[in-house]
């Protein structure tokens, strides 16, 4: 059973094709090829939407069960958080082409991991510690918390290369400013959400599955270490009055720690999570 | 003396509970916990120990003197979490105050000279007798729901306040923290075990005193005595993969059921205060039944057969020789040093069984040694009369049940709360503050916090719209 693999690997394309039609759309600045990378880029999100439909019906649950599925949804709320801080109006003008381009990068290469020959597609039932409607809720608000860090990642480097080069100082400072408010509100908006489906959704679901809330499993333990560094970005940010480059690099580090908790301890580290 | 005692301890009260610390402390927090989840820790990771030893003696010292392989159990560690609470603890009590103070209390009048840049005026003849009720009801209709009337300077102030309880989000999560950490600070006198029911334990009673447990720190006795009335796993259709695994309980005291459960995976039952979940399930070979032939070398025939259990000892027939089953290996190996071991369930592995013999052989010698007995092969031993064949084993299923009581946990929960009203009221919620001084020939807006400036430009507008007022300007001294 591989539900839901073909819809993967047309919005896979669609996302390398957005990716380039948005970098190509920020040299020549053509609107029209900006229009079609980002119509190609919803276009995309679809039909990953409806992919992981097909398979959350195949599987009669949240299709977060393996590295494929995950994976593939990971890369999926990357896209959905810009879509949302699209239609928020957070993004617009050179930021939007930029934090595009950037998060179009970032699902693409998701995608193609998905896709690698390392990661099977097959639909495989769960196993008995998965079968609870806690999954849903801890994996899903996870990745949304992580979808917005994405987002302020994704901007973290546009800064960080930004803030290096030669350009008008004027014109470079609006844009580092607006960029770093952007890294503020993304992380503002996603840790609620991490820190509810992350720690405490899991922490419940560990309490009804192993009998404790925390247990200090690798897994865990990187999630704290990844929830610690973003309380320390945004009480160096709000209390602190911590700005530039300094503050940047805790958002960037923050999430760079998201994606080893997610995938690294996977493949690095054994523990209770390692089906995951 | 005392006035420079006093100082003293306010600096140190101040640095402990400053920010600073804070800052330093969650770093140093965050670079433990990750050397703790790259180190295997002995109390996540089994046979840690071996592993810390194949790194080298240098490296296993550091490890286990520095406490690497149990961090989050380490003195040093438990000191700075500690430390980070008491910080947490007095951050939040200075913090409350002021806190307290601007959200309960009543806000102060204050001067031009005292407001944010982006004040805005709006010249009016003279103050119309109701001025200071019409200003508040459209104060009141732009959202602004508690307005204070403020005198000062022989001048009237309405300070319009929205949302004014937002800047307790902080610390409402402060306090959310601690309240978790103390749930876990009663974390540390929980009771938990574990004990494994075999399908020939069906249906009997366990007294609440006799239960035996495999592990953790259970009290001597439960609230009740338990029955496991069945236990089983359930597969997949058309599939040997595991669905789940139960069990069905009943609890009672005196004779008196006072409670019947199906537990399973993800369904724990609590009874008495007591979470019981199912933990572990499969064949247990260390309650093994075994079949032993009985081979005469020099004949090459089966001369007897004995059945038993492990650990269990029987007569050998026609024999006075005892046997004694010591162990069973599902899957038999050798470990690098020669030492057996059991590689589990491993296809195309063979059984073994180490057999303890002891008694007088043929000859009336007193012989006491240890043998393995393998399904083909014959024993290795140098008895040159008797061989044992392994000709059977029923390994019977089992399921082990997890009991956990912690009075943390509902304080837990409480703190999870906490934490999560108080995130989304930090970050979602923007309290603001405008006012409106009312002077003799004109009115001055003032917004405070982000965006202040637009919002005083935005109500001075509406006001002096509906009310037929000059147009608005920025406010000079």
């Amino acid at each position: 059973m591989n539900q839901g693999v073909l819809f993967f690997d047309i919005s896979a394309i669609g996302y390398i094709v957005a990716f380039l039609g948005l970098l190509v759309a920020r040299i020549l600045d053509r609107r029209w090829i900006r229009a079609t990378g980002i119509g190609i880029f919803a276009a995309a999100l679809l039909a990953q939407s409806v992919g992981l439909c097909l398979r959350g019906i195949a599987l009669g649950g949240f299709p977060v069960t393996n590295t494929y599925e995950s994976l593939v949804f990971y890369g999926w709320v990357f896209a959905l958080g810009f879509f949302a801080l699209l239609g928020a109006g957070i993004l617009r003008g050179r930021i939007r082409d930029s934090v595009g381009i950037g998060v179009g990068l970032l699902v693409a290469v998701t995608m193609a991991l998905a896709g690698s020959p390392l990661r099977s597609p097959e639909v495989v039932p769960l196993v008995p510690a998965l079968r609870s409607h806690w999954l849903a809720l801890h994996v899903s608000l996870v990745f949304v918390g992580e979808g917005f860090f994405t987002v302020a990642f994704a901007a973290g480097v546009i800064y960080l290369i930004a803030a290096r080069s030669s350009k008008r100082k004027d014109e470079q400072s609006e844009l580092l400013e607006r960029l770093e408010e952007l890294i503020y509100r993304s992380v503002a908006i996603g840790f609620p959400f991490f820190t509810l489906g992350g720690l405490f959704f899991g922490a419940i679901w560990a309490k009804h599955a192993w009998g404790r809330y925390w247990g200090w499993d690798p897994k865990e333990t990187f999630m704290l270490v990844t929830w610690l560094v973003y309380v320390l970005f945004l009480h160096v940010r709000v209390r602190r009055g911590w700005r530039g480059q300094r503050v940047v690099w805790i958002a960037v580090i923050g999430f760079l720690l998201a994606l080893f908790t997610f995938a690294g301890v996977n493949f690095l580290i054994r523990g209770l999570h390692s089906y995951a | 003396m005392a006035a420079r005692v006093a100082r003293w301890a306010e600096r140190v009260f101040g640095f402990l509970g400053s920010l600073r610390l804070a800052t330093f402390l969650l770093v140093l927090l965050t670079l433990a916990c990750i050397l703790g989840g790259v180190i295997p820790q002995s109390s996540v990771t089994p046979n840690a120990d071996l592993i810390f030893r194949s790194y080298g003696i240098f490296w296993y010292r550091l490890i286990t003197r520095l406490h690497l392989d149990d961090i989050f159990h380490s003195l040093w560690f438990l000191s700075l979490a500690g430390l980070f609470a008491l910080n947490l603890l007095l951050c939040t009590s200075r913090r409350a105050r002021g806190t307290v103070a601007r959200v309960f209390g009543s806000p102060r009048f204050r001067a031009l000279s005292e407001m944010d840049s982006g004040t805005i005026a709006i010249p009016i003849a003279e103050p119309m007798p109701d001025m200071s009720q019409r200003l508040a009801d459209a104060v009141t209709r732009a959202g602004y729901r508690r307005v204070v009337r403020l005198e000062g300077s022989g001048r009237t102030q309405l300070v319009g306040l929205r949302r004014w309880w937002g800047a307790l989000g902080a610390d409402v999560v402060h306090v959310g923290i601690l309240v978790i950490l103390a749930g876990a600070f009663l974390g540390v006198f929980r009771e938990e075990g574990t004990i494994r029911i075999h399908e020939l334990e069906k249906g009997l009673l366990l007294p609440a005193c006799g239960v035996k447990r495999e592990q953790g720190q259970m009290a001597d006795c439960l609230p009740f005595d338990l029955r496991v009335d069945n236990f089983g796993v359930q597969t997949y259709e058309d599939s040997t993969r595991v669905k789940d695994y139960w069990a069905t309980i009943t609890a009672s005291r005196g004779g008196r059921i006072f409670q019947e459960a199906r537990i399973s995976v993800n369904r724990p039952a609590t009874i008495r205060g007591i979470s019981l979940y199912t933990w572990r399930y499969g064949e247990d070979p260390n309650a093994a039944l075994v079949r032993l032939h009985v081979v005469d070398v020099t004949r090459s025939m089966v001369t007897a057969e004995v059945e038993l259990r492990v650990g269990e000892t029987l007569p050998v027939p026609g024999l006075q020789l005892w046997v004694t089953v010591v162990q069973f290996y599902r899957t038999f190996s050798l470990d690098g040093v020669g030492n057996p071991i059991d590689l589990g369930d491993v296809t195309g592995g063979h059984p073994a069984v180490l057999l303890q013999i002891s008694g007088l052989d043929a000859t009336g010698e007193e012989v006491a040694y240890r043998d393995l007995a393998f399904p083909f092969l014959p024993e290795t031993s140098t008895q040159p009369k008797v061989s044992f064949l392994l000709a059977d084993a029923q390994l019977p299923a089992f399921i082990d049940l997890h009991f956990a009581r912690n009075a943390g946990y509902p304080v837990f929960w409480w703190g999870f709360v906490l934490v999560m009203v108080g995130l989304a009221v930090a970050l979602y919620v923007r309290s603001s503050t405008v006012r409106i001084t009312i002077e003799p020939s004109r009115l001055l807006f003032c917004a405070e916090g982000r965006g202040g400036a637009r919002r005083a430009d935005r109500l001075a507008t509406d006001i002096a719209t509906i009310h037929g007022l000059g147009l608005p300007t920025e406010a000079e001294e």
